[in-house]
């Protein structure tokens, strides 16, 4: 790399300076409380803004389904909306709504996690809403048949016709042979259409009890008023019956595999895989590096070098699974620029792997690399609502407390460290590699449009 | 990016947009109004809770601003901003933006350039130094140009893999047509390749001005301590005249149907007309009948009609983008191609009803129960809060907005409401874009609504 003598200084100064301002530790800030059917309640004061920011968590995702009934933890979250024994289908959102509050959910492969924002005032309503629906749910054929037609218009939009995501869940159910995180979170389309209502309501009581669960609150409220409003709303569930372990682990891979799509579109698209251990093991730090030497900024390897310099691709990214509850996936991907091969662009994403094997990297580099890290950990602390996913995710993970962990274990983050992970898990015989091929638009294919043909009148 | 999370819903971009504009701040937001002695305005609003500064800047600089036959040429501009600046290279620039932790983004809007930067606040001096540069001393590197606009054609060759890309950019065109606000800003593939560096430099000399320049700053800063800095840094940037914008007449298409053919699952579907202006006095009636119509989340009529009822689709929302001049009115979701007819006539017929039926009592208390009461929610951030005192600031909405937009959400009535959908929402004016395996012939002509479907 280049470097002008100014920026030399300038970077020398900085590495001199002290260690950067952090603000008071999540187990300082962060109050645990947990309730005697066993929902577990984090609570976060932060009096900037007269909003309160409310998250259950539920300790299900798609890595709890099998194979045939795959996407039923996402159709449920849809289903979720649709009535207890004593509201009507859509009024959880109507009463929200009427308290100015925002609402919404979203399934991941760990979790399912359904969170309301709220004027401060204004927060006992999803108490009561959200403490009504984790036992209550009821909802019958007239509103499970619509959801689910739904939920198959998600699976159109995000995947059908997305060749870019098409490639990812095909790489993921390549890269993976044992372990649920094979499957897609939205399910396959087959499993989907073939999903009843008494499937879900049986997903339902399986998995949604106060024991399997947990609160995340973050925002303008007095912790000791919100336990004892919480163990109103919430105490009174029964504790359900443990929901069954997932047992599967995905068996070491040896040897490289290789995906093709082929399809209509008009970029071709390149993603490789490795399998990596997750934030419950030592090297979780240093491929957290590794990722940001790679993908964090306009100065990162791959946009500098792939995008910037070579202009190979029109943008390439790298992402490494932190918080997944089972080890996942470090991830490396890149849209060639038009007149360019997939081809060339897995030839260019590997030879910086190589790079990174062979090299170590720079003192300069790695401490660019740690400041991005810290600077978006500390930056993202602006948003309320990002504060209460990072601690779900963390405590989806392993324990919320390890957040504190998070800089100080990168901050120790050697050169060295980053080539051995770069070697160990960037190995060969540890990869898939997955390349969408553009096909070009077949002449005159139509489906009816259920409209009569000629004027309307 | 690899492995999405699957919400209930995706926010529909465009109606951020919206609500941008109608973002609620708490009563108790306070800021102070400055003009630097070269007129760029400074807005500030200190907030200590975390240790950041967020500096949001618009400038007079959007696409609205592209020369006829050189569209995209804002967006370009806008691009090259971090593409080397003062004494650094865009390599250098970026390695210690990296280096500090902070972020510089600039992009170009329809009616002004957006310029902003994130940094801890210990890091502000030399990252506000860089932010002065970017804003005021680019240096438009010749490679650079040829390398931003390649990247602009390849992002315009990739909306081909985005339907609702596709259908949005063919509706402005059909919307507005030649007119400024008739091409999203990064342009067309007809006109991107034209683009010389001498249209950037002489683009930026022009538009780019002090006295067009809003900064809104908050976080854990000192007010007078961050203008003296401001005052000093930016006052070698000299005040300069440019011909007000005035937006020029728009010729109603005869297009009213448009259909781009794709070999997809879904039809993706845009139908509207022109809106309103910002500044348009029924711009609150409005936000409350579109809240009911479709802007309100899961509870909107359209929402009830083709997502809860039919099943039709996962996403269904209208809106208005409110710009400084009538920007549009559009209904979009995207549904299986078997559906199309079906999910388009209870488009129509919610458009009938609005405007041949008054709304419940019980609709519009809602809707007006969640227009103030979330106000806020959309202020609950630093970055939230920047971007609001901008747009403030941009609208002319003046420094009692928070007070006035409660009491006139409040003041609608259920025959406001249908006053102004009978005014503002026209059913023989709709136009209509289908990105899908569809065929043209198969569609309703003349009009997407004809009057046999207005019978509510």
């Amino acid at each position: 790399m280049r470097w002008r003598p100014a920026v030399w200084l300038w970077f020398v100064w900085l590495c001199a300076a002290p260690t950067w301002a952090s603000a008071a530790s999540y187990q300082e800030r962060v109050r645990e409380h947990q309730l005697a059917n066993g929902l577990k309640v984090l609570l976060l004061e932060e009096h900037k803004a007269p909003v309160v920011v409310f998250q259950v968590w539920y300790r299900v995702g798609s890595r709890n389904e099998e194979l045939g009934k795959t996407g039923l933890s996402h159709l449920l979250e849809h289903l979720m909306f649709k009535g207890t024994e004593k509201r009507g289908p859509e009024e959880y959102s109507r009463i929200i709504q009427r308290n100015g509050g925002n609402e919404n959910a979203f399934t991941d492969s760990d979790n399912t996690t359904y969170f309301a924002t709220l004027a401060s005032d204004r927060i006992e309503v999803v108490l009561d809403l959200e403490s009504d629906r984790m036992v209550n749910l009821r909802f019958g054929e007239d509103q499970f048949r619509p959801e689910h037609q739904v939920v198959i218009e998600e699976r159109r939009l995000r995947t059908e016709d997305n060749p870019a995501a098409a490639l990812f869940e095909l790489l993921a159910a390549t890269a993976y042979v044992a372990h649920p995180y094979g499957w897609p979170i939205i399910g396959w389309m087959d499993d989907l259409r073939q999903a009843t209502r008494e499937d879900a309501l049986a997903y339902y009581r399986l998995h949604y009890a106060p024991n399997n669960a947990f609160l995340v609150m973050v925002g303008d409220f007095d912790s000791q008023q919100m336990i004892a409003a919480v163990e109103h709303w919430f105490g009174p569930l029964p504790r359900g019956a443990e929901p069954p372990k997932v047992r599967a682990v995905e068996p070491e891979q040896k040897g490289e595999r290789r995906a093709l799509l082929r399809r209509p579109a008009e970029l071709p698209f390149v993603a490789i895989v490795h399998h990596v251990p997750n934030l419950k093991h030592p090297d979780a730090p240093a491929l957290e590096v590794l990722s940001a030497i790679l993908a964090e900024g306009k100065s990162s390897r791959l946009y500098e070098r792939l995008v910037y310099r070579k202009r190979l691709a029109r943008s390439a990214g790298a992402q490494y699974d932190y918080t997944q509850h089972d080890p996942g996936l470090f991830t490396l991907y890149a849209q060639p620029m038009p007149g360019k091969s997939a081809a060339e662009l897995e030839r260019a994403l590997l030879a910086e792997v190589r790079e990174l094997q062979q090299q170590p990297v720079s003192a300069r580099e790695l401490e660019k690399a740690k400041n991005t890290l810290e600077a978006g950990f500390l930056l993202a602390q602006d948003s309320l609502f990002y504060q209460a996913l990072l601690l779900g995710q963390y405590e989806i993970a392993d324990r919320w407390q390890r957040i504190d962990d998070y800089v100080p274990a990168i901050r120790a983050v050697t050169a060295q460290d980053v080539q051995r992970v770069a070697r160990q898990y960037l190995a060969a015989d540890n990869r898939t590699v997955a390349t969408l091929e553009p096909l070009p638009l077949p002449p005159g294919k139509r489906v009816e449009s259920g409209l009569p043909a000629g004027p309307l009148h | 990016m690899p492995c999405p999370k699957m919400a209930r819903l995706i926010a529909v971009p465009a109606a951020l947009a919206f609500f941008a504009l109608t973002s609620r701040p708490s009563a108790a937001l306070s800021y102070t109004r400055h003009v630097l002695s070269n007129g760029v305005i400074v807005l500030v609003a200190e907030q200590r809770a975390v240790p950041m500064v967020v500096i949001q800047g618009l400038i007079e600089a959007g696409s609205r601003r592209d020369p006829i036959g050189k569209e995209g040429l804002a967006s370009l501009t806008a691009d090259l901003l971090t593409e080397g600046a003062g004494t650094r290279s865009a390599a250098d620039l970026s390695r210690e933006l990296d280096f500090l932790g902070a972020r510089i983004e600039t992009s170009a809007e329809t009616d002004y350039a957006v310029a902003s930067l994130v940094t801890l606040s210990r890091q502000l001096d030399r990252a506000l130094a860089l932010f002065v540069d970017v804003l005021t001393r680019p240096s438009f590197p010749a490679t650079e140009v040829q390398r931003r606009r390649e990247a602009a054609l390849a992002a315009i060759r990739a909306e081909q893999d985005n339907p609702g890309a596709l259908a949005q950019r063919k509706f402005l065109e059909v919307v507005f047509g030649n007119t400024p606000y008739g091409h999203p800003p990064i342009g067309s593939a007809e006109h991107v390749p034209r683009l010389e560096r001498k249209d950037v430099v002489d683009f930026y000399q022009q538009y780019y001005r002090p006295n067009g320049t809003i900064l809104a700053i908050t976080g854990d800063v000192n007010s007078a301590d961050i203008l003296r800095r401001l005052e000093e840094a930016l006052a070698h940037w000299t005040a300069r005249e440019v011909e007000p914008f005035r937006y020029p007449e728009v010729l109603p298409s005869s297009e009213r149907i448009a259909v781009i053919e794709k070999p997809l699952t879904q039809a993706n579907l845009v139908v509207g007309h022109r809106g309103v202006a910002r500044n348009n006095p029924d711009f609150y009636a409005l936000t409350v009948m579109n809240f009911i119509l479709g802007g309100g989340g899961f509870t909107s009529r359209l929402v009830e009609s083709v997502r809860v009822q039919g099943g039709l689709a996962y996403s269904v929302g209208s809106f208005f983008t409110a710009n400084q001049f009538p920007g549009t009115f559009q209904v979009s979701l995207q549904t299986k191609t078997a559906s199309l007819a079906d999910a388009l006539s209870r488009v129509c017929r919610e458009v009938a009803r609005i405007r041949s039926q008054l709304v419940s009592e019980e609709e519009i208390e809602n809707a007006k129960l969640y227009l103030t009461g979330s106000f806020p929610l959309r202020l609950d951030s630093n970055s939230k809060v920047a971007a609001f005192l901008a747009q403030v600031e941009f609208f002319g909405l003046g420094p009692n907005f928070v007070e006035e937009y409660l009491n006139r959400i409040r003041a609608v009535t259920r025959e406001d409401v249908q006053r102004v959908a009978q005014t503002y929402l026209k059913p023989e004016d709709l136009r209509l874009v289908v990105v899908g395996a569809v065929d043209a012939a198969s569609l309703p002509q003349p009009s997407p609504c004809p009057p046999s479907s207005n019978v509510p």
